[in-house]
């Protein structure tokens, strides 16, 4: 495959990938977020 | 009589040819955009004066001597000053509005395509495939990486892709809105999103390492900019080491950029600048802006026809990392149509995604053209 | 009763009504200042204005509510 093909290939699904992923861990770190603050709200009350 | 000959052999006046003329007469332009039109001052002006400084004969860019040289060398060259400006950027970004609605960091994602489309367009015009990748990322709007991709690709082409990206920053509130406007319909823009739900203290701690280890693992050529970014984001966000916070965005990030301004002014003397390469590279500069902003849209369209909670497109134009700038730009269209329609906040989520984008982006060109 | 609440946070810039004034519907109310903007909040619907919640120079966050109507 010539380079320009690969740069533009690897360039836009490998932008795409890193965003979704860190789309998704960071609905999972907000969740994770959540969780433990309001174990810790509980804790206190 | 010997005597003033000797003087003048001292003096400089020998060795100016007109090529150095027209630069006085770009670098004063510049000094007179910044200061009387507010073109991007900070950097605009380091920037002329480091033409002019440049286009005096003297040794002041000479390897391994000149002083200018020894900025440009140990700070560009060495691509040490644009993550330095990146941990400033992460010191001042709020990420509230991603958080919030991750979706939009598909948005700063689907802006870069505007990169891709003018890498093919600079190949096209006969730029080697190194050169076509630095001139592609002036698409994402962002001067650090603008420079740090330069600096590892295309030496030469660092200055004058520094300023196309820095002026064309200053023109998103001209190149935008006609594209936006023509890709989108009056009933779309007045499409109004639910308002941002509140983000708390440690969701906002979770993000900057979160994403580092993410961006680190997929893209590690991305790591100098991100890793600086999101420390920065973690001093910020912690709460508990404000002077280093505040260091960073303001006297660490004001000190890099006096450094940074000057020395990529110095990158153009005449025999470089002054060639037609430099034109094609600004008419490819508002092209990847202008593609950047159309990808950005046109992704947005596309998340609508998938999920049920409509987005309002125009906010994927702050997709390009232009920040704030872009966002503005977004809300000001967007209350053209519907003056209570208030997109400033949403248009922050895909304009700090777009920041990470671009770095993403230059951090993919770099694995594979290294 | 209805209330104004803020669309995005920031700093209440200029408030441009007063306790009794009627107000109509897309009338600006307050100016509120975010990312170095200033941003014309508008009147959602016809009213008086009955109490101003916030003052001028306060920060808010998205969804305060600014001024109460009736």
């Amino acid at each position: 495959m010539p380079l320009p093909l690969t740069t533009l290939i690897s360039g836009l699904s490998g932008v795409f990938i890193v965003m979704t992923l860190l789309m998704m861990m960071v609905r999972l770190s907000s969740k994770l977020a959540i969780a433990l603050e309001k174990k810790q709200e509980k804790q206190e009350s | 009589m010997e005597l003033f000959q000797n003087m003048w052999a001292a003096m400089a006046f020998d060795n100016l040819y007109w090529g150095h003329f027209v630069m006085w007469a770009i670098a004063l332009t510049f000094v007179y955009l910044a200061i009387k039109k507010g073109f991007e001052p900070l950097l605009l002006l380091p920037i002329a004066f480091g033409i002019l400084l440049v286009n005096l004969p003297s040794d002041i860019m000479e390897p391994n001597q000149g002083l200018l040289w020894r900025f440009y060398h140990y700070g560009e060259e060495w691509a040490v000053i644009p993550p330095l400006i990146f941990l400033g950027i992460g010191a001042m970004t709020d990420f509230g509005p991603v958080i919030a609605n991750p979706r939009t960091l598909l948005l700063g994602a689907g802006a870069q395509g505007g990169v891709y489309v003018t890498f093919f367009g600079a190949l096209a015009l006969g730029f080697s495939i190194d050169q076509a990748a630095v001139i592609g990322i002036i698409g994402g709007a962002d001067g650090p990486t603008t420079i740090f991709l330069a600096s590892k690709l295309a030496p030469e082409m660092m200055g004058i892709c520094a300023v196309a990206a820095y002026s064309y920053m200053a023109l998103v509130p001209v190149i935008q809105p006609p594209i936006m406007k023509l890709l989108t319909t009056e009933a779309q823009r007045k499409i109004r999103m639910k308002s941002l739900r509140k983000v708390s203290k440690l969701e906002k701690i979770f993000f900057p390492i979160i994403t580092v280890i993410v961006i680190t693992l997929v893209v590690p050529d991305a790591a100098a900019l991100m890793g600086m970014f999101c420390f920065g984001n973690l001093l910020r966000e912690s709460g508990v080491v404000e002077r280093l916070s505040l260091t960073a965005q303001n006297e660490l990030m004001n000190i890099v950029t006096i450094f940074l301004g000057i020395s990529v002014g110095a990158t153009m003397p005449a025999e470089v600048f002054l060639s037609p390469k430099v034109i094609g590279v600004f008419v490819l500069g508002s092209v990847a802006f202008a593609a950047s902003t159309a990808c950005g849209i046109g992704l947005a369209h596309l998340m609508n026809l998938f999920s049920k909670e409509k987005i309002n497109p125009l906010i994927g134009a702050a997709g390009v990392s232009a920040v704030p700038m872009a966002a503005r730009v977004v809300h000001k269209v967007g209350s053209e149509a519907d003056k209570k329609n208030y997109l400033l906040m949403h248009a922050m989520g895909p304009n700090v995604a777009g920041v990470i984008g671009t770095a993403v982006a230059a951090g993919m060109f770099l694995s594979v053209l290294k | 009763m209805a209330t104004i609440e803020s669309p995005m946070a920031g700093k209440v810039f200029q408030i441009l009504v007063k306790v009794g004034d009627a107000i109509a519907e897309d009338d600006e109310v307050i100016i509120l200042e975010a990312l170095k903007m200033e941003n014309p909040i508008f009147a959602p619907e016809d009213g008086i204005v009955k109490e101003i919640v916030v003052k001028e120079g306060q920060q808010v966050a998205d969804g305060d509510v600014l001024i109460v109507l009736e």
